[in-house]
Parts: C-alpha cells; sequence; structure tokens
C-alpha cells in the first residue's frame, strides 16, 4: 500500500455527506468570504441596516434567494397544473410583454453606464467629505478608531475594491429600478402618452402638424417603419390598440371604473387619413363621456360621481388637442381634411359642456353644503378635474368660434347647441 | 431710424387730440371739441364718458399691515400654538417670527428669545440683501409705484386699466382700490371690491374666457368671476378666490398666457416668478436670482415668457421645458413692452404692454442700468424694447430654432439688439410757449395689429411730460418706426397710462388715462395693409357649411 497524505474518501454515506460539508466549511473558511461564518453582534441600529450591503453579504443573500427561487419553480412545476405553467396575457398586452422582456436588457447596460459615470462625483465627495460621517459616529459612539483601516482621505482608501464594488452594485440597482421603471410606464400608459403627446404637438409643433394634415394614407401591412417613427406615435399607440382589440370589443378608450361602457361601432379607420382617425378617436372619447355623464341617474351618490371625473384628464387633453388642431388648421389644413370634420367637433364639444352643465347642476342641487363659507372652496385633488374640464372645454370652445366665427352658423344644429353658439359668439360664457 | 425731430409740431396747450383720420392726427381747443364732427355716431363709436366726477373716490388708506385673515365671522379662541401654525401656513416664517414677537406673554420664554435672535439675524441679512438690491428697502407703496405701469401711481386716480381680449369691455382699478367693469353696449357697471384687495397694481382679463378677471395687489391676487349675462351690479365674496403665495406681495405684475391656461404672476420683493393654474389654484415658483420680477409678458405665440428683474438683467423663459435665457449687461433698466399684433385670422388678440420705471431706482442705483420696457410681434418674433437710462428703442428678433432630432422647434433671441429709433428730446417754438418732447421712456404700448405705437415719456419731476407721442409701425418687409404725431389731453393733465382696444375693427382705438382721473378714447382711422389683404381673401372666398362638407 501506497503511503498517502490526503485521507481516503470514506465509504458510508453519512461519513461523505461530513467529509463534503466539512470540505466546503474550509473552502469557505479559507476564501475572503470568511465573516459569513462568524457571530455578528450589531453595536448600533445603524450597523444593523448597513450590514447587509456589504458585498460579500449581497453575495451571500443573492445565492439564498435564488436557491429558494429554484426550489420554488421545482415545486412550482411538479404540483402545478398546466394553467399555472403559463401566466395568461390579454392579447391586447401580449405585444408589451415582449417590449418589456425586450427593454431589460438595455436597461441594465443604461443604468450600470450611467453608474459608472457617476461614481467619478461619488469619489469626489468621498474624498471630500468621507471622513466627517465617520467622525461624527466616532465622537458620538466613543468608539476608537481601526487603526488598520485606511482613511477616507487618502488615495489608498480610494482604491478600496470592496468600496467600488458596493458603489456600483447599489448605484446601478437603484438605477436600474429606476429607468426599468421608467420603461414600463412608458410601455403600458401609451394610451395617455400619446394624448398628452398629441396634445403637444397639437400646440407646439408645426411640423408634426403638417403630417397630421397631410393626405397621406398609412397603411400598416407595408409600411410598419412609419409605426416606428416618432412622428405619428399618438396614431400609432391609438391604431395599435385598435388593430389588436379583438372586433366587436373595442376597448380603446373604455374606463375601467366599472361603468357601463359604451362600444363604438369600430370604424373604418385604415381607408381614412391620419388626421380622420385622430379626430374619430378624440371624438369617441368626448362622445363616450357624454353619454356617461347622461347616463348617471340623478340620484348617484357624490362618491360615482367623483369615480367618474377621476380619470378626466385625457378627456381634457383630447378636447383640447381637438380646439387646437382645428385652430392650427385654418392656416395649416391646405386639402380641406379638418374642415369637413369640424361639424362633429364642434357638436361634440359643445353637447360635452351642456351635459357637464346639466350634471353639475343635479349634483349642486343633491349636494347639501355648509351654510356659511369662510372662503370659498378650493377644488382639490381629483374633483378639481371637474373644475379644469370645464374651463378647458370652454376655452376650446371660444378657440373654435374666435377663427371661424359667424361661418359656425351654417353647421346644422340642435336648437339648443343653437344658442349656445350664440352666447359664445357674443363671449356671454 | 425715426427721430422726434421729424415729428409734426405738437397741438397747442389748451387742444385736445380727437382722432386720427385720413393719416393726420386732428386736435380742437377742448371748449368745442365733439368727436362726432369727425367720425359719425353710425360708426358705432359710442364711448362712455369716464371721469373723477362720475365715481366720487376718495383717497385710499395706507398699507398697513392687518391682521384679519379672510374671515367674515367672530374669530374664535384658538391656541396659540395653532395660531402660530396657521400664521406660519398662511404668511410664511417671517411673519411667524413677528407673531411670536407680538405675543411675549403666551408664548414661552425661551422661544420668544429664540425668535428674537433668529429675527435679527435675519434682518442684517436682509440689510446685506438689500444692500445688493437697493429696491428692497424701498416700503410697499414705494416699491408699487416704482415697479407699476401707472406713470406716477401713488396719486394717479387711476391705478390700472385693462381691455378685455376679444369683447368691447374694460375694467378700470380706482384709487380707492374698487375695480369697475365698463361694457360698451351695456349699462351695468359691476364693482368689484374686496376688504384684502388693497393697492390695486395691475389688472388683466384671461383669454379665452369671457368673464375671469384677474386683480393683482398688495395681497396677492384675487380672480374674480364677472358673468357678463348677470345684472347684479356689485359682486359678493362667491365670484371671487383670494390667491397668495408666501412672501410673494405686492403683485405689480401679471400674464396670461395666450390660450387663458396659465398665469404669470411677479413681485418685485420676491424672486420667484410664480405660475399660477387657476382652476387647480396652485403655483410653481420659478426661482431664479435678481432679487425679484418687475415685468412679465407671454410673447403671442407662447412659447416664451419674458421677466424683468429690477437689476440689469432680463430673462426669457421657454415655456415647453421651461428653462431660461438670460440677458445681462443691458445699458439701461428695463422698460418692455410686449407687443401683440392681432392677425385677423387669429384670436391672439392681446396687446400685451407693461413698463418698469426706473426714475426712482436709478436714484438709489446710479452703476445700474436696467431694462425698461419690451413688445412682442403677433408671431413672436420680434421683441422691442426700451432701456432706462437711453433715449432710444432697440429690437430684437427671434428665429424659430427646429430640432431635428427632438422634433421640436424652439425659438430663440438674435444675440444682438438693434436701435429702431432715437428718442433724443426735441424743442418746438411755438406762438405763446415752446414744448419739449423726448428722452427717456416712461412707459409705451402698441396696438394690436402692430400699426400703432404710443410713448409717454418721463418728465423732469415724478410726473410724465404732458403729450403722448404716437409712432406708425410696420413689420413687412423689415421692422419700421415711422413718425407720426402727438397727443394732447384735457388741460393741466399728464397721461398716467396708455392701452389700446383689443379688438376694435376700424383701425386702432388708443385709450389714454390721464392724472385727473378721466379717460380718453382716441380713435386712429386706418385701414391696415395686413387688414385689408385678409379682408379681400375672406370676402372672395365665403365660407360654407352644407351636410358637414365645407364648399368655397
Amino acid at each position: 500500500m501506497m503511503p498517502s497524505d490526503s485521507p481516503r474518501p470514506p465509504r458510508s454515506e453519512v461519513a461523505k455527506l461530513k467529509w463534503f460539508t466539512e470540505g466546503v466549511n474550509i473552502f469557505i473558511s479559507k476564501d475572503r468570504f470568511v465573516s459569513l461564518v462568524k457571530d455578528v453582534v450589531h453595536r448600533s441600529r445603524i450597523s444593523a441596516i448597513l450590514f447587509p450591503l456589504h458585498p460579500a453579504r449581497m453575495c451571500h443573500i443573492l445565492l439564498f434567494v435564488s436557491s429558494g427561487a429554484v426550489a420554488a419553480y421545482n415545486v412550482f412545476g411538479i404540483w402545478s397544473d398546466e394553467i399555472f405553467y403559463f401566466t395568461r396575457f390579454s392579447e391586447e398586452y401580449q405585444p408589451k410583454f415582449f417590449l418589456v422582456k425586450m427593454s431589460i436588457g438595455p436597461c441594465f447596460k443604461q443604468s450600470i453606464l450611467t453608474c459608472l459615470k457617476a461614481t467619478r462625483w461619488f469619489y469626489v465627495l468621498y474624498y471630500l467629505f468621507g471622513n466627517v460621517p465617520r467622525d461624527a459616529f466616532l465622537s458620538i459612539a466613543e468608539v476608537p478608531l481601526d487603526s488598520g483601516v485606511p482613511a477616507r482621505n487618502t488615495i489608498l482608501g480610494l482604491l478600496d475594491l470592496s468600496l467600488f464594488w458596493s458603489v456600483v452594485t447599489t448605484g446601478s440597482l437603484i438605477l436600474f429600478l429606476w429607468t426599468f421603471g421608467c420603461k414600463l410606464l412608458v410601455i403600458f400608459y401609451t394610451q395617455f402618452l400619446a394624448m398628452f403627446d398629441l396634445c403637444h404637438l397639437s400646440q407646439f409643433n408645426s411640423s408634426r402638424r403638417k403630417q397630421i394634415f397631410s393626405l397621406r394614407q398609412p397603411i400598416q401591412a407595408q409600411s410598419p417603419s412609419l409605426y416606428s417613427s416618432p412622428l405619428l406615435s399618438p396614431v400609432n399607440a391609438t391604431d395599435r390598440q385598435t388593430i389588436l382589440s379583438p372586433p366587436g370589443k373595442v376597448q380603446l378608450w373604455s374606463e375601467s371604473n366599472g361603468n357601463a361602457v359604451k362600444i363604438p361601432a369600430p370604424a373604418p379607420a385604415q381607408q381614412t387619413n391620419i388626421f380622420i382617425r385622430l379626430r374619430t378617436k378624440a371624438n369617441e372619447k368626448v362622445d363616450n363621456f357624454v353619454w356617461r355623464l347622461n347616463q348617471v341617474p340623478h340620484n348617484t351618490p357624490e362618491a360615482r360621481t367623483k369615480a367618474i371625473f377621476a380619470d378626466c384628464q385625457l378627456h381634457i387633453w383630447a378636447v383640447e388637442a381637438l380646439s387646437r388642431l382645428v385652430a392650427a388648421s385654418y392656416n395649416e389644413d391646405t386639402y380641406g381634411v379638418v374642415q369637413k370634420s369640424l361639424p362633429d367637433i364642434f357638436i361634440s364639444l359643445v353637447s360635452l359642456l351642456q351635459a357637464l352643465d346639466k350634471h353639475s347642476k343635479l349634483s349642486l342641487a343633491l349636494t347639501s353644503k355648509p351654510a356659511i363659507q369662510a372662503r370659498p372652496p378650493r377644488p382639490q385633488g381629483k374633483d378639481s378635474l371637474r373644475y379644469q374640464l370645464r374651463t378647458t372645454l370652454v376655452s376650446s370652445i371660444y378657440r373654435i368660434t374666435n377663427i371661424f366665427h359667424e361661418h359656425l352658423r351654417n353647421i346644422p344644429m340642435a336648437v339648443e347647441h343653437q344658442k349656445k353658439l350664440q352666447s359664445f359668439l357674443e363671449f356671454k360664457e | 431710424m425715426s427721430s422726434l425731430s421729424v415729428f409734426p409740431p405738437p397741438p397747442a396747450e389748451g387742444e385736445i387730440t380727437l382722432c386720427e383720420f385720413n393719416a393726420k392726427l386732428i386736435a380742437e381747443s377742448s371748449k368745442t371739441a365733439k368727436l362726432s364732427k369727425y367720425i359719425p355716431a353710425t360708426q358705432g363709436l359710442n364711448y362712455s364718458s369716464i371721469s373723477l366726477n362720475n365715481e366720487g373716490t376718495r383717497t385710499s388708506k395706507s398699507l398697513s399691515k392687518s391682521d384679519s385673515e379672510w374671515c367674515l365671522f367672530v374669530q374664535t379662541e384658538e391656541s396659540i400654538y395653532k395660531k402660530l401654525l396657521n400664521v406660519w401656513q398662511s404668511k410664511g416664517f417671517v411673519e411667524l417670527l413677528s407673531e411670536i414677537k407680538k405675543n411675549k406673554d403666551e408664548v414661552p420664554s425661551w422661544l420668544w428669545n429664540l425668535s428674537g435672535g433668529t429675527d435679527a439675524v435675519l434682518r442684517w441679512f436682509s440689510s446685506l440683501y438689500g444692500r445688493i438690491f437697493p429696491h428692497l428697502n424701498l416700503s410697499r407703496e414705494e416699491m408699487i409705484s416704482v415697479f407699476s405701469v401707472v406713470s406716477s401711481w401713488e396719486t394717479s386716480p387711476i391705478r390700472a386699466f385693462a381691455w378685455h381680449p376679444h369683447v368691447a369691455k374694460f375694467a378700470i382699478a380706482w384709487q380707492d382700490d374698487s375695480v369697475k367693469v365698463h361694457t360698451l353696449s351695456s349699462d351695468v357697471v359691476p364693482l368689484l371690491k374686496h376688504k384684502l384687495q388693497k393697492a390695486v397694481s395691475c389688472i388683466s382679463w384671461r383669454p379665452l374666457s369671457g368673464s375671469v378677471l384677474v386683480v393683482g395687489c398688495d395681497n396677492g391676487l384675487f380672480v374674480w368671476t364677472v358673468d357678463p349675462s348677470s345684472p347684479a351690479v356689485r359682486l359678493g365674496s362667491s365670484s371671487v378666490r383670494h390667491l397668495s403665495y408666501p412672501g410673494h406681495s405686492p403683485v405689480v405684475t401679471l400674464s396670461w398666457s395666450p390660450s387663458g391656461q396659465l398665469l404669470v404672476s411677479g413681485s418685485p420683493a420676491d424672486s420667484n416668478l410664480l405660475v399660477w393654474d387657476i382652476s387647480l389654484e396652485s403655483a410653481t415658483p420659478l426661482y431664479r436670482a435678481g432679487g425679484g420680477v418687475t415685468l412679465t409678458t407671454w410673447s403671442p405665440d407662447e412659447r416664451n415668457v419674458f421677466a424683468a428683474t429690477p437689476s440689469s438683467l432680463f430673462r426669457v423663459w421657454e415655456t415647453q421645458s421651461w428653462t431660461c435665457d438670460k440677458w445681462s449687461n443691458l445699458a439701461g433698466a428695463c422698460q418692455v413692452s410686449f407687443k401683440c399684433q392681432r392677425p385677423l385670422t387669429n384670436y391672439t388678440g392681446g396687446l400685451y404692454f407693461l413698463v418698469l420705471t426706473t426714475k426712482k431706482f436709478l436714484c438709489y442705483n446710479n452703476s445700474h442700468c436696467v431694462l425698461q420696457a419690451a413688445c412682442w410681434s403677433r408671431d413672436g418674433k420680434i421683441l422691442v424694447f426700451s432701456v432706462a437710462n437711453e433715449s432710444a428703442l432697440y429690437s430684437l428678433q427671434f428665429q424659430d430654432i427646429s430640432d431635428k432630432q427632438n422634433n421640436t422647434s424652439t425659438s430663440k433671441g438674435a444675440r444682438l439688439a438693434v436701435k429702431c429709433a432715437d428718442l433724443a428730446p426735441h424743442t418746438w417754438e411755438m406762438e405763446q410757449e415752446s414744448v419739449t418732447v423726448g428722452g427717456f421712456v416712461r412707459s409705451m404700448a402698441w396696438d394690436p395689429l402692430g400699426e400703432r405705437l404710443a410713448v409717454i415719456f418721463k418728465g423732469e419731476t415724478e410726473e410724465a411730460q404732458e403729450l403722448v407721442t404716437v409712432f406708425k409701425t410696420r413689420l413687412t418687409p423689415t421692422f419700421e418706426i415711422i413718425p407720426s404725431g402727438f397727443v394732447r389731453g384735457p388741460p393741466n393733465t399728464v397721461p398716467e397710462l396708455v392701452t389700446f382696444q383689443q379688438n376694435f375693427k376700424k383701425g386702432a382705438l388708443l385709450t389714454v388715462c390721464w392724472s385727473d382721473g378721466s379717460v380718453s378714447f382716441i380713435p386712429f382711422l386706418f385701414l391696415p395693409p395686413s387688414l385689408a389683404q385678409s379682408t379681400s381673401e375672406l370676402e372672395s372666398g365665403a365660407l360654407n357649411f352644407t351636410d358637414g362638407m365645407l364648399s368655397q
């Protein structure tokens, strides 16, 4: 038998396991992760909070979490039915899921790069002021200074690798959360952002307005690149939703507060130009709102009316964008694209105003007000949007009447709408 | 370049200017003067006569600080801490300190000592600040009268005047702090009066609205809703809202965005420019150093806001991202009148002309020169301004710079201001006396079509010069200022305020408030080239809607 230095592997199972764990223990203790197996006594709350942020401990935690995740995944796979294998997305959200997936990588990369860039400022600050909190702690807690640790305001202190590691990891984690959150917001709030964008372009951007007033008819199948251009993002967002919703269930501008939603007939939008489609969307939105307002029974509690007005920011933008587009069309619309739909736009705006007035009259009569008011109530929170909707609406109608003046009388409309128009023309609103 | 020496001789003393007719300013002896001789009443120029006699104005009380908050009823007893908290919330930290000082018996002694110490330190710092910005040492009334548009705000019976941007109605603020709204086609004159509405310095109608009027005064802003169809003469507290922001008083300048969404206000005592959303009653402060904001005007295309400071710099804010360009090293203090021309086809009718005087300010601070007045053109591309200690008008051209990458376009100012009129004093030898006109600009106004510019000059004393100088202006092909004539008012008066009606169809209507409390309406009858052109276009292509289709 050859003499050997190393112990032979044991035969029995129990002994094998023991050998293995010991080996691991030895392996760990030889490494710099030695601190993991030590008992730690926290002297202060701060140290307890900062304890897991140490890079080695973060690694440790990460290992624990990932092992837990693997275990959970296995258990889930074994015990659940088929349904649980997949998360069901509604069809509308499916492309969004891929968008999210696609954006994770770039987000991660971007956040690390940004973090690295920002780190130099951190180092400058750290070099200048790093000693201040430590000295403060020292003097408050009356702890002696560990002479083995280099001071922060020396070059040696800055060259500490673990310091760099913790700065980069924590920094990029925070940045990743932020950028990814923003990305998610952008992806999931397309409708919201599209309306805002439309409102913005109708006000400031004449070159994009020109695109809207043009006669070009984008055909989705042939020019997908058109849809990715930022130029048409509002159309893009609105259209994508129409296309992706199953027919007969147009959820485009549907509201989610449990009210019955009027289902507008799916417009044959693909044949018309951009403005007409935009106009249809925005008009539908306004008409929908009118319909909902009229639908509200007279004895509705205040809470429910509030719910109706809770999300009317979109309506505010829709109304404003429409009126601004109409106003700009007087000078910019060379093909008469807008003029064709001017009657529709005007009538829907006026009817929204009337519905709003009728509704507020009813709800005012119902709500009991305190007898004495020290000062007029301030519209606050969600309720204030109601006032804003009305002011925006009035300004928008004025914007149209101020441009087209008496010509608006030629629009065929109901008698009550004509009365309203008259008072707008005389500036009596 | 235009100069005063080529002007026709001014009207003699005792005469009164009636109108501009056939390109001439017509003046007659004040005893026989009648406008109807030149313009028949059928023209629809039926303006109510406004004078001090009809008003019975009493002088207002001086601005002493009062304790009364917005409280109509008996004040309930509340604990001292609650009261202090209220004061802190509503008036700010400095008022809190003075409130603690007042209630020595009620607060604990350590708090009283602490607040006394803090107050002393703050005072020392503010005196240091006051040395840098001398206007902060003025009393509130002095501050308003220095920075108000009115020539001599303290003595003038009329303290502010504003035409509605779309309708023939106007609001006048009188010396007793009441505001009256006159409508040309109606006899109902609503009176807007509130206990806290003191020392009114500016008023402004909301564009694209028939009823909202904002009054800027010592206590902040009052938003009145003057229902045009209501017969009520005296408006109650249900139609007014009071907006204030800690430290933001006295308000001396207001400007609505042309779409009526936002309102900016400025106070010479506050370095914040406040941007208000009136329907939400919320204000966003934009802080920039400079010691205060004395003049704000919104450009007619809604892209830029001009804000002048009491020192020798002004800023142009860009309203998409709210960033600002700083203009400094002016040769003089800033007196800016932003012109807004009203194209026939567009709604942005508005003359946003504001002026910041620097006469008194310069007495304190001779080394500084501050911008004095400025105007925007209809498309927001030309800004005309004058500086306080130079007798000239300057113009500044803005250009559209489109950013291909972000698909946005911003308008940026040129880096050089061009002198466009020389306003050096000139003396005319009349039969009995000699008349001198010219010098430093006190205030000016541009008519909504951009055809006439009216200028008030500073006099030797605190008062302005007695004649209003009128220039003709032309925007295309190049910007030009051409001499026109002088406007003289009732005997022994000086002009306090000039402005133009916003929706006058037959040319321009100059409105001058005189120092005796009378208001004269002087029609300038002409057919501007731009108007003539677009009118013919409109006539030839009559718009007609049938079945939702537009046919021409």
